[in-house]
């Protein structure tokens, strides 16, 4: 057979993928989002943006595992708190232990205003975030700031939501108390 | 019945049913010790939540931006976007089936080291087959090492395409911006298992064969084109 015998159709090579950019576009309305609970977990502008771009690249590495359709948010914070512990956990191994600042903690206020009548400062809660148990912090992060519902919080955990309110409720105790001191 | 902080926590973060919510709220007027309580939950949700306020409404740093936009995505990803394209463009329906089957093999055996994806998102053929099909000539005698080229030809939107073969896939590669952008690709068992590169044109996979047919224009290319082609970087018309 020859090529001339060919009948005319038409097929054309693979442009852009549609269904790719309209990810990196999804990721990027996201990126507000992302930012603000990587730089919630971490306590630093520095460090939650490090964070955010080894999350977006091992996303994208990775786009295969993520299912159509599923919640694109909710695997991105996945990942997201997967690599901060990660980290730790190396850091740890390699021995080096994150510095807290339990003197900040107590400085929350510069005026010395209890937290129901000033505006915190971003300092001042990723100092009080830190000084909760890890644990703690993702489910506060998730759901006092981000405004995750429970069954998604626990979902992105993998906890039961009797153990994610729990946190939670540990957690807003021992904020307050370090919020108002 | 009273609610203990677990209960009052979820009031303030409206996790309760509709109508625990409103035995809460009708309750909280007679008690001022949980309303007290309430209250200091909510200053102190919107107090962390407004913290964060300027790192919300912020230019997102550049570098960030330029991540998403730029990573290339995964190939398992690319190529299962590219099975799933070859099903709604038209001419390629037909082959559908056949490619992606050819696909998925592909990827259930192993990753095919000489695919990368561009920028712009397309599955591109590098290393050895990159190199084979930018300089390889089909008209020279095949030595049976690496990938093996098959016809070439120019395609209705003016690109030069090849034919390839090889590792136990087959595949169409057309020419656009300086890189071999991969249309088909799919599995194909070798003819003789002890070789890692082995096919006759004759052995074209039929889902790459109508590929070529459906994008074919004019008659394949004699030797002297495809010298001349090779010669002018594959640049099409």
């Amino acid at each position: 057979m020859t090529m001339e015998e060919y009948g005319p159709s038409n097929v054309e090579s693979p442009r852009t993928d549609e269904s790719t950019e309209a990810i990196r576009d999804q990721m990027l309305r996201l990126l507000p989002r992302l930012r603000r609970f990587c730089i919630a977990l971490t306590g630093s502008t520095a460090d939650g943006d490090d964070l955010v771009q080894d999350t977006v690249e091992r996303a994208l590495k990775n786009l295969h595992s993520w299912e159509p359709g599923s919640r694109l948010d909710n695997w991105l914070f996945r990942i997201a708190k997967n690599r901060f512990v990660d980290g730790r956990r190396a850091a740890r191994r390699h021995g080096v232990v994150a510095v807290e600042a339990p003197d900040e903690a107590a400085r929350v206020f510069t005026d010395g205003e209890r937290f129901a009548e000033s505006r915190l400062t971003l300092k001042a809660v990723n100092v009080a975030l830190g000084n909760l148990p890890q644990e703690q912090r993702e489910a506060v992060v998730l759901v006092l700031i981000d405004g995750v519902s429970y069954r998604d919080a626990a979902d992105l955990l993998n906890i039961p939501i009797g153990t994610l309110t729990s946190r939670i409720s540990r957690a807003r105790t021992a904020l307050a108390a370090v919020l108002e001191s | 019945m009273e609610p203990d902080q677990k209960v009052l926590d979820a009031f303030v973060d409206g996790e309760l049913p509709p109508s625990e919510m409103e035995r809460i709220a009708r309750l909280l007027e007679a008690r001022p010790d949980l309303d007290r309580y309430v209250q200091e939950q909510e200053r102190l949700r919107a107090a962390l939540r407004q913290a964060f306020d300027e790192t919300l409404a912020a230019p997102m740093p550049e570098r960030l931006v330029k991540t998403v936009r730029s990573v290339p995505v995964s190939w398992r990803w690319r190529l299962r976007a590219l099975s799933a394209r070859g099903f709604s463009v038209r001419g390629l329906a037909q082959v559908g089936g056949a490619l992606a089957m050819g696909v998925v093999l592909g990827i259930a055996i192993r990753p095919p080291a000489e695919f990368g994806t561009d920028t712009a998102g397309h599955l591109v053929a590098q290393g050895e087959l990159g190199k084979a099909l930018s300089t390889q000539l089909a008209s020279t005698r095949y030595d049976g090492a690496g990938p093996k080229i098959g016809i070439s030809f120019r395609n209705k939107t003016g690109q030069d395409c090849r034919t390839f073969s090889g590792d136990g896939s087959a595949g169409l590669a057309c020419r656009q911006d300086g890189t071999w952008v991969v249309g088909i690709l799919v599995k194909q068992a070798p003819e003789n298992p002890g070789a890692a590169y082995h096919m006759a044109g004759s052995a074209m996979p039929d889902a790459v064969r109508r590929a070529v047919e459906s994008s074919i224009t004019g008659a394949p290319f004699d030797a002297a084109a495809e010298k001349a082609a090779r010669d002018r970087g594959w640049s099409g018309r």
